[in-house]
């Protein structure tokens, strides 16, 4: 064998214009590879570290909330989210487990009484310290520079809301924004005195204090007032133009009263992602045991446009991919052809030596196995040094689904699986390229071998 | 006592170039004794490769019979004809055919290493081939930093490194000058001698068939009878 590799070796370097040209083609089909799965690789984990820490992992719900709970306003509700969350921090999986937190979604119209105007909203009621720790996570150490959602505003009678509500409602002065229409200034005047009757807390004419209206679960409309103490602007425009986070107990009061122990949700945020499916399976024993009728939805099932522009992503790494193994192919099958054409005599005499035909093809194989190692090397390194160079140079993009711009990042370190892989391929392409001449040659009979020169 | 080492009886060999048939070889037969220097005369066409090859069991014929050191060779597939080759059968070409990646020395351990022969057995028998062939000291040279004359002597030291009991050379002094081919006929003459190997040459040159112990005449892929000297 190491005789093979010699003879192999010293082959290669016969011609080595061609052979450079060889290890050329595959070494870019290599880096253009490399560098596309590795930012695919970036989106997944990109996509996938926002969703962690906005979202979470695993939603609990009353069962059926899922589904139906947009409809059965109320029906879904879990009075017993205490005790949920109490013995979820105190299971086995607790050390797996990052934050285990409530939340309560509601829906209404918010006004501001100073500028007149109002608007429908979506609203969620939260533990500001809990959301504060999910901002933290980075379970794949992106370190990436995403914005964090300021959930630190949040207290007492204080909220946060959407920078593309905040502008409907006209309150760009007091916030501190651009953007507002110029009618909807100094409108106090024309304030229609039956709606700002409504307005509970107005003593205060603080102009950033809005005024919400919610149907409760039961009985007549609650209202309650909200300092909005900053605007954040969403990833996404529709989340945008609705969004008010506010405490939970503000949320609680405005939909069930009197009776707020309730939420709708119990979101919790794993240590580990991947671990998903396997600490689902263990809340799911648990709430069975205690005969809690409750579904854990997962961030597949939460957030499924991840998994959509995932499998998109990831289609057109496979394709560009083939399309560049083809390239490969043809390349290194073409001046592979043209070594073995010239080598005809010398595979006559060898076969005549009493060489086996598998021995012939057993050298193109181990010359093509040469070529695509360093081929396939050379394109790892270039790639890695490529990768390091973007990744230190500040670039930035936006990826889809409307994200904030971030900066550029190239998986390719992180990622040994994607190199092994595309390492694997590039070298089998080249084998391959390599063993149809010699096939071909090697079944030639030895006297027709012989007469070439 | 001569024991036959090859033995051809009536055989042909027809090449087609498209429809059209060309008889090579038509009803040869031969014997060649072990040990000897057997001499294949003829113009050029007439049929001297093609028996070479067939002796050499680098191609097959139409039909007849050959046996090589009592193995019938068409009861062997490509595999076993292979190794029959690499164990029992040289070859030395007009054009020397050495393996250009490889050094003097490596050319001439190529059949062993075929073998799988251990290294150290390998070292000893290609040194006394080298020695033989008067070709000390250029070990590490590259065929191409060789002279024809030194080149047909690789080849001649490739060919009976594994001590083969037949050796065919097809015109093996073809393409040297007349003193150096006199000195590779004579150094086939002493292998001969050494080994006891049987070599089988074609030629059209009358100046070597003095040394030969048999001489056939091929006319047109016939052979004729056996040459006076
Ligand atoms: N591969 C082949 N295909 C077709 N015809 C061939 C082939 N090899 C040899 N011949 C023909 O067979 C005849 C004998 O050729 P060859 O054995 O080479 O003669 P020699 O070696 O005596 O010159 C010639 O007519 C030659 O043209
Ligand atoms: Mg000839």
């Amino acid at each position: 064998m190491t005789n093979s590799i010699k003879i192999a070796f010293r082959n290669t370097l016969r011609n080595k214009r061609r052979t450079l040209l060889s290890v050329l083609a595959i070494a870019i089909g290599g880096v253009a590879s490399l560098l596309l799965g590795a930012f695919v690789s970036s989106i997944y984990y990109g996509i996938q570290t926002g969703i962690s820490k906005d979202s979470g992992h695993l939603h609990i719900h009353k069962n059926g909330f899922f589904k139906y709970g947009i409809a059965k306003v109320g029906q879904y509700d879990m009075a017993n989210y205490l005790d949920i969350i109490q013995e979820i921090k105190n299971s086995d999986t607790k050390d797996e487990i990052s934050v285990v937190t409530p939340t309560l979604s509601i829906a209404g119209i918010v006004s501001n009484s100073y500028r007149g105007t109002s608007q429908t909203f979506m609203g969620i009621g939260l533990v500001a310290d809990d959301q504060k720790k999910m901002q933290e996570w980075d379970g794949f150490g992106l370190n990436l520079k995403i914005q964090d959602i300021p959930f630190d505003v949040i207290n007492d009678k204080k909220g946060l809301m959407g920078k593309g509500l905040a502008i409907n409602l006209g309150m760009c002065e007091e916030l501190g924004l651009d953007g507002c229409l110029k009618s909807e200034k100094n409108s106090t005047q024309e304030v229609d005195p039956e709606i700002s009757s409504f307005a509970i807390d107005i003593s205060s004419l603080d102009k950033s204090v809005v005024d919400i209206m919610v149907a409760p679960a039961q009985g007549a409309p609650n209202i309650s007032s909200l300092a909005i103490a900053k605007v954040w602007q969403s990833r996404q425009k529709t989340v945008d133009d609705r969004f008010i986070a506010m405490p939970l107990e503000v949320a609680q009061s405005l939909f069930y009263g009197s009776d707020y122990k309730k939420v709708n949700t119990v979101t919790v945020q794993l240590k580990d992602v991947q671990k998903t499916g396997q600490i689902k399976q263990n809340l799911q024993k648990l709430f069975e045991i205690k005969g809690w009728n409750l579904e854990i939805i997962t961030l597949s099932e939460f957030a499924p446009q991840f998994k959509k522009v995932l499998s998109m992503f990831g289609f057109i790494f496979i394709f560009v991919s083939l399309i560049i193994a083809v390239i490969v192919l043809f390349t290194v099958s073409n001046t592979m052809t043209m070594s073995v054409m010239e080598r005809y005599k010398e595979i006559g005499t060898l076969r005549s030596m009493g060489l086996r035909r598998w021995g012939v093809k057993k050298y193109f194989i181990i010359e093509g196995a040469i070529i695509g190692v360093f081929g396939a090397t050379l394109g790892v390194t270039i790639a890695y040094i490529i990768a390091t160079t973007i990744n230190n140079s500040g670039l930035t993009w936006s990826p889809p689904s409307g994200s904030d711009e971030q900066l550029l990042i190239l998986q390719l370190t992180q990622n040994p699986m994607l190199i092994i892989t595309v390492w694997v391929l590039l070298v089998t392409a080249s084998v391959i390229s390599s063993f149809l001449p010699a096939k071909k040659a090697s079944n030639m009979p030895i006297i027709d071998a012989l007469r070439y020169n | 006592m001569l024991e036959t080492v090859a033995n051809i009886q009536k055989v042909c060999k027809s090449y087609y170039l498209g429809k059209v048939e060309i008889k090579a070889l038509k009803q040869v037969s031969l014997q060649v004794p072990s040990g000897s220097f057997t001499f294949i005369v003829g113009k050029s066409g007439s049929g001297k490769s093609t028996l070479l090859n067939l002796l050499g069991a680098i191609d097959i014929p139409t039909s007849g019979y050959i046996e090589i050191n009592g193995v019938k060779l068409s009861g062997l597939n490509d595999n076993s004809l292979s190794d029959f080759r690499g164990e029992s059968i040289g070859h030395i070409f007009q054009n020397f055919n050495l393996i250009p990646v490889l050094n003097l020395y490596e050319n001439i351990e190529y059949p062993l290493l075929l073998q799988n022969i251990p290294k150290k057995e390998r070292k000893f028998t290609v040194n006394e081939f080298i020695e033989a062939t008067g070709l000390s000291g250029l070990e590490k040279h590259l065929p191409s930093e060789l002279s024809g004359g030194q080149m047909q002597r690789v080849a001649i030291a490739r060919a009976l490194v594994k001590k083969p009991s037949i050796v065919l050379a097809d015109e093996p002094t073809a393409n040297l000058d007349s003193v150096t081919g006199g000195e590779i006929i004579s150094l086939m003459l002493d292998m001969k001698k050494q080994y006891r190997t049987a070599f089988v040459f074609s030629t059209h040159d009358k100046e070597i068939l003095k040394e030969a112990d048999d001489i056939y005449t091929l006319v047109d892929g016939t052979m004729e009878d056996s040459y006076d000297k």
